[in-house]
Parts: structure tokens; C-alpha cells; sequence
């Protein structure tokens, strides 16, 4: 009995075991009473099989069963949806464990545990994810495998052994169907799409003054792979949000008007081919080299700020091939309403930074002197550029910025200057996004971090149209040319340091993220699009539905008959020898008469045992017995032993 | 007509065989008694022209049995007793220097012969074990750059104690793998046990033993042996068993193609001692434990109530 007990355990803590690593990364996103329930369940599960507890009562599972259910209605609101169904299946499988008592309840348990597996996929694609995933349906496929024997459990390593080229067998079958599986396009195929997530880097705001410590974040914006040559640092500023309103110390975006501006723009000088993939942020915004000329992806356009804008909020990884120019006029000729818009300031705030303006207006003369002569301040006077500025006032934010504290990052002076442009009658904006990008040698790629983030300014000029100019160039001119990172060391977080410290560090950096960059393009960027061009590749002139099913049987049928060929090679049946049949007659009839051959025993010792037993048949036993032994063992039968043996087994009735 | 007639002519010849088989046999069972079946498996192994190995306790009757096997096949024989600190040398032999003639002359130890008798080999250290275990692997002895054929034929009868006793030291697994069965003898049976201690010292008995076989006889039984035949559906069953301890996950590992060889040439020699002119199953079943028991080693070896052997028989169904 105890040594049933210890079996029973072991299965049941392969199951724990396979189910506890498929709740793990669902934890952290359910509520905090699923996962309390969840541990709960599980520990004192572990617990009542090593001690023999008994289940709890029909009744109080039931109870349990109807509050989790209200809890997940109260929780979420509906029992539909991602989090809701999850958290849903997580709470049954705690139900589950609470009446499991045989291996099949533990079988359905571990296939229950690979949907919640599955269930994280949707959560989450990150190559992280998907080698916890492997490690889990190697440990659930183990489970299974522990749970389903009839006899001992194996040892662990074997165990694990053989789950690990079963999984290994099903990875042909899995190309097959990851390249080739009919990815429709269609709100119902796709991911489901999470509403909730903060958002990280820009936003529609910017209130320099404000923030005293800002710190960077090496969290990725987005990748920008180039066909041919990478724009020189100083070229590399990646257009963002527009902010044109201020009240004196807040910049924020005017929800611009739709309308694409491309025919107000002219181009010259070189153009970039690129592909950006985009990380999610949850905003519409798409940011690209300044100023994007072409894109492929319908769902973009450009709005009346030259920005480029999604229709839908980017909530997955994105990627879109753009072509920009780095030079470019743009609104030649300003609407009034345009043109008003970028004057306004509020009269009463910042008096100083204002009459500023004005009296170096007045002694430059025109306004390319004057743009001049400010960017020479920035440049000559004593500026610094640091991400701990000192608090400002609020009302007059920029006066205590440009007379008292001048210590400031980019938004700092990118609101001072635009503030002075307008002060002195020249139409001027703010413009956010990100500048620079570290270059990956490995994957030939440039890596835009949320720490490259970036404020500059446009000024309008007659004739000219909108012109960049970055105050922030003037200042710190190393924070453009080389990034971020070099120009302010202190400012990275420790850990962000370390991985600098080294030159071996920053490449195994680049290398893990030339790594996971692959991720996104080949796994989870294969679409329609690219499974429709690797079809072309494949020779197929219109690929279409057709060609697909054509491709995946193709693929499918020979895959599956392989696996089942080496299933099968030990089920093999070869051609019976037709004294083999006669012999199987001969076991065959002393089985219906309760003399079955066991199945280790050989000719001689059967029929010497149903001698002993059934003296009687004695001589015909003998008989057969030796015509079987002398046609398959012994050397030269000859063909009258086989017609023998025959006819004997014929007539032979015990 | 043909064939039937060189069928009777085997008979015969088989029959003069089982005279010999059967008067060894009955000569080996007076001096060890109520242990038939480990006789007929010690001289299975020698007729397969394998070497022996007996582990046993002290005192059931290993060296007695070496002894008697040697005597009655009427081989001539040398005992060595393995100890803690047995040379290489007292094994194979030394070369000594001559002065007179200015030369080495090599003087053979006692492995030079037909029957040697390595008494108690997991006494010796490594080293002494190999010199012994070398020779056996390739029927000669190098000393001093020169090599000397040992006698043919050659067999080694090794005797050890069971690997848990004190003060031994185990052979290791690929050194196991050359002799080609371990048998154990056991305690005897109370029946044999009290004609054991009734009759007359075993030792003396020995010495009065007369040779049962003449060289002329050894060799025709050993080409007896090599002529058995063997069916395809027989090394099907052999095939199964072997590929069972491949994939079965109770072993640590399967058996060898050695083994697999092991296992046909001993089911021969018992095929032909037991009158059979074909390897049968039952053959196969008869010799498994002693071939295949010291080369497979079972991954939950402290729970298992079963030998390798038994769970491979047990688990294969005989085609």
C-alpha cells in the first residue's frame, strides 16, 4: 500500500509541478485574491498527498466554485476578454486540483496547464516569453508523460529526456505550419489587443520647468534598419509630436487638422530607405526620419504638423518601410490660422524673456540675424545642459530658466527659443520626438532608445518654409553629434553604466538585441505580406489560398508520414511463416483449454508443460512441438515436416 | 534420400558427443553436488571457448569447481592466488638476465597454460588484475618488447568474492565485459549439504580424478559446438532481447554487440551439451542470467528484487 501511496505522490507532484509553471507568469497579472487562491490551492495540495488528507467535500467545492466565479464577474466586470477568461481557467484549474484523485483528473490538469501557457502568448511575445514557453511544455509534456505510465514513475532526467525529443519530433511539423498556415487578416484571427498598459516615453505635453530628475530609460522606441547609407548623427532626428499651443510654461499638441500637407512640400538632397519596427506605446504617433516622403502601410498619414500618424493606437509591434529626405521646404505659404496659432503666447507671463526678444530683434535687423544671435547666447553664454535642472517658477518659468538657473536639458531650451521667436514676431513651434541612435553592427541596424527623446524647434521663415533649429545643438553640441549616452554618463542608471563599461559588454548587449530584433522580424512579423513573398520565392506566380493548402499538404503529408512510419516501425508485421500459423493454431486451441503459452516461454518447454499437465495429448504434443522446432530452429528441415505439422494442428482437438 | 542420411550420420555423432558431455558432467557432479545447472553452464563457457568468472561467498565450493573443470577436461593448469600485493610479473612471467650468455632470458609465469586459475582476482590491486585481464583479451603476453603465445587452448577460471566485501577491489565494467559468463554457485541444498559433510574431503577427491576428455575429444566438441545452427527466428528473439535493454529505461545502458555475440556462441555450446542440433529459445533462456546479468546494470539497483537477466526474459515474448 505505502509503496502505491509514494507513486500517487510522485504523479501528483509532476502535475503540481507542471501546473505551477504554467500559472507562474499569469501571477503578476491577475488579481491579487486569484493568486493567493492559487498558491493556496497548490501548496495545500502538495500537502494532503503527502499526508493522505482527504478532498474537501462536494458542497464546499461548490461554494468555492460560485465565488470565484462572482469574484472574476466582480473583478472584470464580464467573464469574456482576455484577463477575464484567463483568470477564469485559473481559478478552475484550482478548482480542478481540489477533486483530482485519479491520473486522468491529472492528465486533463496538465492539458488545462498547456492552454494557460498558451494563454501567456497572448499576454506577451517577447523572445522571453517564448523560451519560458518551451521550458514549460517540456515540463507539462514530462507531466504527462510521468502521470499517463501505468507503472513507476521514471527518473526525473529520463523523464525529461523523453518529453524533450517528443517536443523535438513535433518541430518539423511546427515550421511547417508556422510558414504556412493561412494567416488570415481579420479582427477575429488576430492577436486580441490589450486596452490596458501606461504609456512610456512621449507625450502630448511638455513642461520642462517642471521636472527636476529626469531619468533615462533604456527601454527600446523602436529599430530602423537601412537600405544603403545611415544619415549622419546630426541628420537623425526622428519626427514626432507638434506642440504649437503654450500658456507660459506648458507646451502641448493642437489636435491638428487632418488634411495631409504633402503638396505644401518640396524636397532636395538625399533620400533614406528604411524599416522601422516600432515598439507599442499605445499612442497613434509613427515616428520616422525628418520628413517622411513615402510609407507602405495605408493606415498612416500625415497630418497638417507634418507628423505621421496611425489610424489605429500602436498597441503591437509595428513595422512600416518609410522613404525620407532630409531636406525639405515645407508650407511655403502659412494660412493665417496657421500662422496665428504659432505667434501665440500669453502677453503677461515671461515679461523679460519677451522684452528680451524684442530689443535683440531690434538690433539684429532681420530675422536670420536675429535667430542668429540667439543661438550665439545659447552657444557663448553660460548654459549648461543637465537632466537635474533646477526647479523654475511657474508663472514666468522661462524668465527664471534663461536669467537665473540656465540649467536645462532639451525641452529647457527648445521652449526658451520658441518662446523667443514668437516674442518677436516670427512663427515658431516646438517639436518633440527622438534624436540619434545607437548603431548595431551586428544586425545593421540603429536602436532608438526612449532615452534618445529630443525636443527641438521649427521657426517659419517667408520663403523659406519651416525650418529646423535645435538651441539644444548650440549648447551641448556632443548630446547630438554622439548621443545621449556619452555626453552625460551620470545621468545613466547603474545598471546602464555597467553594460557601457566595457567594450565587450556593449557588444554582447548589441548582440542580444540584433538577437531579439530577429525575433520581431522573422517571428513575430512573419504575415500575410511575408508569407505571400516567400510563397513568390517558392515559385508560386499568384499565391493565393490554394497554393497555400497546396504548400502545407505538401509540407504536412510527408512530416506525418515519417512520424508515423517510425511509430510504426515497432507495431511491424512481417510475413507470417506458414509454420508460425500453425503453430499460433496450436497455442491458439490449448488457450481455449485453459493451457495458454506464456508469453516468455519457447516451444520446448510449452509443450513439456502441457505433457506434464495433459499426459494424455502426449504424443501429438511431442509431435507438433518437435516438427515447429525442427522447421524454424534446426538446420534442414525438410518440406514433409512442414505438411506434418499441418496436418497435425489440423486435427488436433484438446 | 541424400539429406537424410547425413541427418543420421549428426545423429550418431551427436550421440558420441553426449557421451563425452555426459561423462564430464557426471564426473563434475560428484565433486560439486546439487549444483547441476551452474556445471552446465561452467562448461557451456568453456566450450564457447569463454572465459569464467565465479563470484560466490567464500567456501560454497569457487575454487573447488575451478579445480574439478580443469581436471576433467584433462587441461593442464596453473593457480594463481590473487592478492593485495600480486605483481604484474607473477602473472605473465619475468626476464632474467644471464651473465654467462649476456641475455635476457624470459622465464613464464604461471599463465602459461592451458586452465588458469585466477582465485579470489578482486583481491589484486588494478594493475596485477589487467596483466591477467590483457592476456585473456589477446591470447598472448608482450614482455620486454617480445610476445609469447599462451597455450591453446586457454582459458581463465577467475573466482571473486562478491564486490561488497571488504578489502577487494571491483573489476571494472569493460573488464567484466571479457569474460564471457559470471556464474554464482549458492549454498547447497540441506540433502547435498549433509552428503558434503558425510563424505570424503573434496580436496582428496580431486586429486583423484581422472581426465575425462582427451585433447582430440575437447576440439571435436568445440567444432561440435561451432556447427550448431542457428535459425533466423532465434536471432530475431536475440535481437529483441538485446534492443529491450537498449530501450528499456531500467537499464543504465544496453548491452553490446559483444554481448549479442556473447549471448549466440554460449546458447550454441548449451544447445549442444542439451543434444539440440539448432539453437532453440529455451537455449537462449538457459544462458541469459550468466552472459548477460555482470554487463547490465539496473538504474534502481537498491529496489530491485529481480536480475537483469529475469526482467529481460520476462519482458520479451519469444517470437
Amino acid at each position: 500500500m505505502t509503496v502505491s501511496r509514494r507513486l500517487c505522490e510522485k504523479r501528483m507532484n509532476w502535475t503540481l509541478f507542471g501546473i505551477s509553471l504554467a500559472l507562474l507568469p499569469h501571477l503578476p497579472r491577475l488579481p491579487m485574491w486569484i493568486g493567493v487562491f492559487l498558491v493556496t490551492v497548490v501548496l495545500w495540495r502538495w500537502q494532503a498527498e503527502r499526508h493522505g488528507w482527504s478532498l474537501p467535500p462536494r458542497i464546499l467545492r461548490f461554494l468555492i466554485a460560485i465565488a470565484g466565479f462572482a469574484g472574476v464577474v466582480l473583478t472584470y466586470h464580464t467573464i469574456n476578454g482576455l484577463n477575464a477568461g484567463t483568470a477564469l481557467l485559473a481559478i478552475m484549474m484550482g478548482m480542478k486540483l481540489l477533486e483530482t484523485r485519479g491520473q486522468r483528473d491529472q492528465m486533463l490538469l496538465l492539458f488545462i496547464a498547456n492552454f494557460l501557457v498558451l494563454a501567456g502568448l497572448l499576454f506577451d511575445q517577447t523572445p522571453w516569453t517564448g523560451a519560458y514557453l518551451v521550458v514549460s511544455v517540456l515540463v507539462i509534456t514530462a507531466g504527462l508523460l510521468a502521470v499517463s505510465k501505468s507503472g513507476d514513475v521514471l527518473p526525473l532526467k529520463l523523464t525529461l529526456r523523453l518529453s524533450g525529443r517528443m517536443l523535438l519530433h513535433a518541430v518539423p511539423l511546427m515550421l511547417v505550419m508556422f510558414l504556412f498556415f493561412p494567416r488570415i487578416s481579420g479582427p477575429f484571427w488576430s492577436l486580441p489587443v490589450l486596452r490596458a498598459g501606461a504609456s512610456t516615453g512621449l507625450s502630448e505635453e511638455m513642461s520642462p520647468g517642471e521636472i527636476s530628475d529626469l531619468s533615462l530609460s533604456a527601454e527600446i522606441a523602436f529599430r530602423a534598419q537601412f537600405a544603403g547609407n545611415l544619415p549622419e548623427p546630426r541628420e537623425r532626428y526622428w519626427r514626432g509630436p507638434v506642440l504649437s499651443a503654450f500658456d507660459g510654461m506648458r507646451w502641448s499638441v493642437v489636435v491638428p487638422s487632418p488634411e495631409t500637407a504633402t503638396d505644401l512640400i518640396g524636397f532636395g538632397g538625399g533620400e533614406y530607405r528604411y524599416r522601422v519596427t516600432l515598439e507599442p506605446h499605445q499612442k497613434n504617433w509613427i515616428f520616422a526620419l525628418d520628413l517622411p516622403v513615402s510609407w507602405d502601410q495605408r493606415g498612416i498619414t500625415m497630418n497638417r504638423d507634418l507628423q505621421l500618424i496611425s489610424r489605429r493606437p500602436i498597441r503591437r509591434l509595428t513595422a512600416y518601410n518609410v522613404v525620407s529626405q532630409t531636406r525639405f521646404t515645407a508650407d511655403l505659404s502659412m494660412p493665417q490660422r496657421l500662422a496665428r496659432r504659432n505667434l501665440r503666447i500669453p502677453a503677461d507671463r515671461n515679461p523679460k524673456t519677451q522684452a528680451l526678444a524684442r530689443e535683440m530683434l531690434a538690433e539684429a535687423g532681420n530675422a536670420d540675424l536675429f535667430i542668429a544671435r540667439v543661438m550665439q547666447m545659447f552657444r557663448e553664454q553660460e548654459f549648461f545642459y543637465t537632466l537635474q535642472p533646477p526647479r523654475t517658477g511657474f508663472r514666468n518659468g522661462v524668465d527664471d530658466f534663461l536669467f537665473e538657473t540656465r540649467q536645462g536639458f532639451c525641452g529647457h531650451y527648445a521652449s526658451a527659443f520658441t518662446l523667443m521667436m514668437r516674442a518677436a514676431g516670427i512663427p515658431a513651434r516646438v517639436v518633440t520626438g527622438y534624436q540619434g541612435g545607437e548603431y548595431n553592427r551586428l544586425g545593421d541596424y540603429l536602436i532608438v532608445r526612449q532615452a534618445d527623446a529630443h525636443a527641438w524647434s521649427e521657426v517659419w521663415l517667408p520663403g523659406r518654409g519651416w525650418q529646423r533649429v535645435d538651441p539644444t545643438a548650440a549648447v551641448s553640441p556632443d548630446r547630438i553629434l554622439r548621443g545621449f549616452a556619452d555626453t552625460l554618463p551620470f545621468a545613466l542608471s547603474a545598471q546602464e553604466r555597467f553594460l557601457r563599461l566595457h567594450p565587450a559588454l556593449i557588444q554582447m548587449r548589441q548582440a542580444w538585441d540584433a538577437m531579439h530584433n530577429a525575433w520581431n522580424e522573422w517571428i513575430l512579423d512573419y504575415d500575410l505580406d511575408r508569407q505571400r513573398s516567400l510563397l513568390e520565392k517558392l515559385g508560386f506566380d499568384k499565391p493565393d489560398w490554394k497554393s497555400l493548402a497546396m504548400v502545407l499538404a505538401a509540407g504536412l503529408v510527408p512530416a506525418l508520414f515519417f512520424l508515423g512510419l517510425s511509430t510504426a516501425r515497432g507495431f511491424r508485421r512481417r510475413k507470417t511463416h506458414p509454420a508460425d500459423k500453425s503453430w499460433q493454431l496450436f497455442c491458439h486451441r490449448l488457450a481455449g483449454k485453459d493451457l495458454p503459452r506464456k508469453s516468455d516461454e519457447g516451444p520446448l518447454n510449452f509443450s513439456r508443460r502441457v505433457i506434464e499437465l495433459r499426459p494424455d495429448l502426449s504424443a501429438v504434443v511431442s509431435e507438433i512441438a518437435d516438427a515447429y522446432i525442427a522447421i524454424r530452429y534446426y538446420p534442414n528441415p525438410g518440406s514433409d515436416r512442414l505438411d506434418l505439422l499441418k496436418d497435425r494442428v489440423a486435427s488436433f482437438r484438446p | 534420400m541424400n539429406r537424410q542420411a547425413t541427418a543420421t550420420e549428426n545423429e550418431s555423432e551427436m550421440t558420441e558427443q553426449q557421451r563425452l558431455v555426459t561423462a564430464v558432467l557426471d564426473q563434475l557432479n560428484e565433486i560439486i553436488l546439487g549444483k547441476d545447472y551452474q556445471l552446465r553452464l561452467a562448461l557451456t563457457c568453456l566450450l564457447a571457448q569463454g572465459h569464467l568468472l565465479i563470484e560466490d561467498l567464500p567456501g560454497v565450493g569457487k575454487t573447488t569447481l575451478a579445480h574439478a573443470l580443469a581436471r576433467t577436461l584433462g587441461l593442464n593448469y596453473n593457480r594463481i592466488q590473487f592478492t593485495s600485493d600480486l605483481l604484474p610479473a607473477d602473472v605473465i612471467g619475468v626476464s632474467v638476465y644471464l651473465r654467462d650468455d649476456n641475455r635476457f632470458e624470459f622465464h613464464p609465469g604461471p599463465i602459461f597454460s592451458q586452465v588458469v586459475l585466477a582465485d579470489e582476482v578482486n583481491r589484486a590491486t588494478p594493475k596485477a588484475q589487467s596483466a591477467l585481464l590483457e592476456a585473456m583479451e589477446e591470447n598472448q603476453v608482450s614482455a620486454d618488447g617480445d610476445s609469447y603465445p599462451l597455450p591453446d587452448p586457454f582459458f581463465v577460471i577467475a573466482t571473486q568474492n562478491p564486490v561488497t566485501h571488504i578489502g577487494t577491489y571491483p573489476l571494472p565494467e569493460s573488464q567484466l565485459d571479457r569474460f564471457l559468463m559470471r556464474i554464482s554457485l549458492g549454498f547447497p541444498s540441506q540433502d547435498m549439504e549433509r552428503r558434503l559433510i558425510a563424505g570424503q574431503d573434496r580436496r582428496e577427491l580431486l586429486s583423484l580424478l581422472e581426465p575425462a576428455l582427451q585433447a582430440a575429444h575437447l576440439k571435436s566438441l568445440m567444432d561440435a559446438v561451432s556447427s550448431i545452427h542457428v535459425s533466423d527466428l532465434l536471432l530475431d528473439y536475440v535481437q529483441a532481447l538485446v534492443a529491450f535493454t537498449r530501450e528499456s529505461p531500467d537499464f543504465i545502458h544496453g548491452l553490446s554487440p559483444r554481448a549479442a555475440i556473447s549471448i549466440v556462441s554460449s546458447s550454441r555450446a548449451w544447445a549442444m551439451i542439451h543434444g539440440h542440433p539448432g539453437v532453440l529459445p529455451e537455449d537462449v533462456q538457459a544462458i541469459i542470467p550468466a552472459v548477460a546479468n555482470h554487463r547490465l546494470r539496473l538504474r534502481d539497483e537498491l529496489n530491485a528484487s529481480t536480475e537483469p537477466g529475469e526482467l529481460m526474459l520476462a519482458a520479451v515474448s519469444v517470437p
